[in-house]
């Protein structure tokens, strides 16, 4: 189910000094997440050291490709790590509150999750009037007739025509899109304040994903929410987000509004995703690409992760972990081109002119086992 | 940035207009209607399934009288939503589906019909690639075994030499000999995908059909085998068709482009002109949904409505009709407003899903028995649309003025019907009155333009105005 299913305890165990630092204004502050797995090889830093913030309603745009952290941001968010993941440091707060360390029951409710797949958040032996009754119940204390009307409504509030009949339904009725509407009006029966959306048009087709991001663009704008999106697909990031936190390898590695970003790349890595995106060259050339593949990380970072894939890597990279440094009002990246004290120029002259840094073809065929 | 590689995109495109239209004058000079060389051509193939269910439903026309040509040497586009057909008919062009009707004819042959020593010479000229590398690799076996499969298969050569063609096809895909002898679990993504492709190439085809070849890889990775394709294509002539949902990588990768809704492709022809000014209202809504700003098309978005219905029971007349923004209305409504005509669509859409309800037997029960709550809800959702404005809060009577005497006594009928839980009926009603030529007529292929490019929508005829200026007028009514 969208909305996580335990019992919301009033929450009176909130940690006192989070609450006396205040925690400045932003609905939500992650600062220094680091969240691990610990398997029986190694341990993998799936998110590490990632700060970022979420204002009120708005829109925060997480991207990144596979393998890149973002879901397990997410979830880290919601306290969602199970073992053998844990989150090893840093702080998430909410309004102030400090969520880690298992006081996630003091806010249950106010954040919710939409997951990528309908079909696999709604259960299908209940129908959806009865999934979002449960969420009524737990979270508003709903009941009878009163839950019922509720989720009649929060079924048309997501554009779902026919309400009244479609919440006697079971999922399988339900199209793939409808199926989208009926997870987010279950998000939304806790009355969030901050909707985190774990890739929610992946799944659907493009006509079908103009629709649910019309919808969630609406509902923004009437509940006031703030989101948290997450996607590997830059058009949508481009179309829905207001900042863009761009993921790499476990770290952020830059982050802009939404037009800064599209306007003005500072990463290697952004430049060369936003890059390899058919559509934004003129058909017919080839494709910039990116060599190699997202490593995993499984140790802290020493170097630049990026740069054995880096087109414009120099020396220092190989020896010196990239901090965020302010490259323009609001716009952050981790590269140590932008650092001062670096002698970069003179060595990304040295490479081979014209080389490509990836030999194309080969670098993916590289082994890897 | 992204503006101007815009403007680069139009500027190619008028470019390639202008090249086309010397390309027709020459044509007509040859006397053919296309001068191009034709690999496959494919004339009214139909593709049913039938599932004999015991209440003996009709079969799900998944692909429904499709004919188009694929040239040699090009890259034809297949785009279309989920479930429009756009796999089966890759599937049932290479034989791996029997055709219900209808020919696929290459070299003189109606391959849909073939058996014996020709099915295996066309199964060597023609390959497919498929979607998910991590499902169309068997697990337990090399990746040398993998692509040596299809030789072995075909009795191709000695087995050294089939050893040898195996190595030169993984350097050809951008692999090496000591991948011959790994699983497919220890590859990337990426790499299994090559693996897929080196499989395919195997036999020397002429005509590969690709089935979403890169839509289970992220965007890096997508680059790379996408120019991976693009250099074999060169290099070896090949023929592709390129299924796939991401229009944006259909753009960069076809020279033509076919577009399918429903088991019927709607609108063909060459990619920048059918993106720079799609003809077919779908391919105009289709084209509009594409998020960002990259897409080259400045045009307001046309949100569709709904889903498409199903292929078991599709719509008489134009396919697209019950979500089409450029529907043609009939003559005596003209005075409805857009708003009006918009909540008359929701609520046929209403009854129609109604109608097609698959009902559990419970469900029956309650029904016959008059248990079931719902025949009566038709009410509060005509309510809903034409006598509530939700824009106006609480006030009942804002929407009287919406509908015309006529349209009003017609969804008065409906809803009769609907109370009753009839719902065929209702909709029978709405479709009568509301209907027009798009309900009735399964509209014919226009040619728009003077490059070759086909559209199938009765607007493209002179009695009506052209699907572009209708839906920007409609959706500037807003």
């Amino acid at each position: 189910m969208a909305a996580d299913g335990a019992d919301a305890n009033a929450g009176e165990s909130v940690d006192e000094a989070a609450r006396a630092d205040g925690g400045g204004d932003a609905l939500l502050a992650v600062e220094g997440l680091t969240t691990v797995f610990h398997t029986d090889k190694e341990t993998i830093r799936a998110v590490d050291d990632v700060t970022f913030s979420v204002e009120e309603g708005e829109t925060l745009g997480i991207v990144g490709e596979s393998g890149s952290g973002k879901s397990v941001t997410a979830r880290s968010i919601l306290g969602l790590i199970d073992s053998p993941g844990v989150i090893e440091s840093g702080s998430i707060r909410f309004r102030g509150d400090e969520l880690t360390g298992d006081n996630w029951d003091a806010h249950r409710g106010d954040i919710s999750i939409v997951f990528q797949d309908p079909s696999n958040s709604l259960n299908p032996v209940y129908t959806v009037g009865n999934q979002i009754r449960e969420t009524l119940r737990i979270h508003q204390g709903l009941r009878g007739q009163e839950a019922r009307e509720e989720a009649v409504r929060l079924l048309e509030s997501v554009g779902i025509p026919d309400a009244r009949r479609r919440v006697t339904e079971y999922p399988h009725q339900f199209s793939g899109g409808m199926r989208q509407r009926a997870v987010i009006a279950v998000a939304l029966a806790c009355d969030p304040d901050l909707l985190v959306c774990d890739e929610p048009t992946t799944a659907l087709d493009v006509t079908i994903q103009a629709q649910i991001l019309e919808l969630l663009d609406d509902l923004q704008e009437r509940e006031d929410l703030a989101i948290v999106f997450i996607t590997h697909d830059m058009g949508v990031i481009e179309e829905t987000a207001d900042r863009v936190n761009v993921m790499y390898a476990g770290e952020m590695v830059e982050s802009a509004p939404v037009g800064e970003l599209f306007d003005r790349p500072q990463h290697p890595y952004t430049r060369g995703l936003l890059a390899s995106i058919p559509g934004r060259t003129v058909s017919g050339d080839r494709l910039p690409t990116i060599g190699g593949e997202v490593p995993t990380p499984t140790a802290e970072a020493t170097d630049c992760r990026f740069a054995d894939r880096c087109p414009e890597a120099f020396d220092a990279c190989e020896r010196v972990h990239p901090e965020p440094v302010r490259v323009g009002p609001d716009h952050t990246a981790a590269c140590l081109l932008h650092e001062e004290g670096y002698d970069h120029d003179l060595d990304s002259e040295a490479r081979p002119a014209g080389e490509p840094p990836d030999g194309d073809a080969v670098a993916d065929g590289g082994d890897r086992a | 940035m992204s503006r101007n590689d815009a403007s680069t995109a139009s500027e190619t495109a008028t470019e390639s207009e202008a090249s086309g239209s010397g390309g027709a004058t020459a044509e007509a000079a040859d006397s053919t209607v296309s001068a191009d060389d034709p690999l496959v051509e494919v004339r009214d193939l139909r593709k049913y399934y039938d599932d004999d269910g015991f209440l003996g439903d009709d079969p799900v026309k998944a692909v429904d009288g499709v004919s188009f040509d694929i040239r040699r040497g090009e890259t034809l586009g297949l785009v279309g939503e989920s479930g429009c057909g756009k796999t089966t008919l890759g599937r049932t062009i290479l034989g791996l589906e029997d055709a219900t009707g209808g020919e696929v004819v290459s070299d003189g042959r109606d391959v849909a019909r073939l058996s014996g020593t020709q099915l295996r010479e066309w199964q060597r000229d023609a390959q497919m690639v498929f979607q998910d590398p991590e499902a169309s690799l068997n697990d337990r076996m090399t990746v040398g075994e993998i692509v040596r499969e299809p030789l072995d298969a075909h009795d191709w050569e000695t087995a050294s030499e089939r050893r040898r063609r195996v190595f030169e096809l993984l350097d050809l895909v951008g692999l090496n000999e000591e991948h011959y002898y790994r699983y497919p679990h220890q590859f990337s993504g990426g790499q299994r995908q090559r693996v897929g492709i080196a499989r395919a190439l195997a036999l020397e085809p002429e005509f590969i059909v690709l089935d979403e070849p890169v839509s289970a890889l992220d965007v890096s990775v997508q680059a790379r085998v996408i120019n991976l394709l693009e250099d074999l294509q060169e290099e070896l002539g090949l023929t592709y068709l390129f299924i796939a949902h991401d229009l944006s990588v259909v753009r960069h990768i076809a020279d033509r482009v076919a577009v399918m809704y429903l088991g019927d492709i709607v609108e063909l022809g060459d990619t920048e002109t059918v993106y720079g000014d799609p003809a077919h209202p779908y391919t105009l809504s289709l084209l509009s949904a594409i998020p960002g700003s990259h897409t080259g098309t400045d045009r307001d978005r046309v949100t569709l409505r709904g889903t498409p219905p199903s292929p078991r029971d599709p719509p008489q007349g134009c396919r697209f009709a019950t979500r089409c923004p450029a529907k043609v209305r009939p003559d005596e409504f003209d005075d409805l407003s857009g708003t009006a005509w918009e909540r008359i669509d929701a609520l046929h859409t209403v009854l129609r899903e109604r109608a097609n309800t698959e009902t559990g037997l419970t469900e029956r029960l309650k029904r016959r028995l008059g248990l079931a709550a719902d025949a009566s809800d038709i009410d509060e959702v005509v309510a809903d649309l034409f006598e509530r404005d939700p824009d106006v809060a609480g006030d009942g009577s804002a929407r009287n003025d919406l509908l015309t005497e006529s349209a009003r006594s017609a969804i008065e009928d409906a809803v009769q019907f609907a109370r009753r839980g009839e719902d065929e009926e209702a909709t029978a009603v709405l479709r009568e009155t509301f209907g027009s030529v798009c309900n009735h007529e399964r509209p014919e292929r226009h040619a728009v333009g003077d490059d070759g490019r086909v559209s199938a929508c009765v607007r493209h005829t002179d009695e009506y105005e052209d699907p572009r200026s209708v839906v920007d007028r409609r959706f500037a009514d807003d």
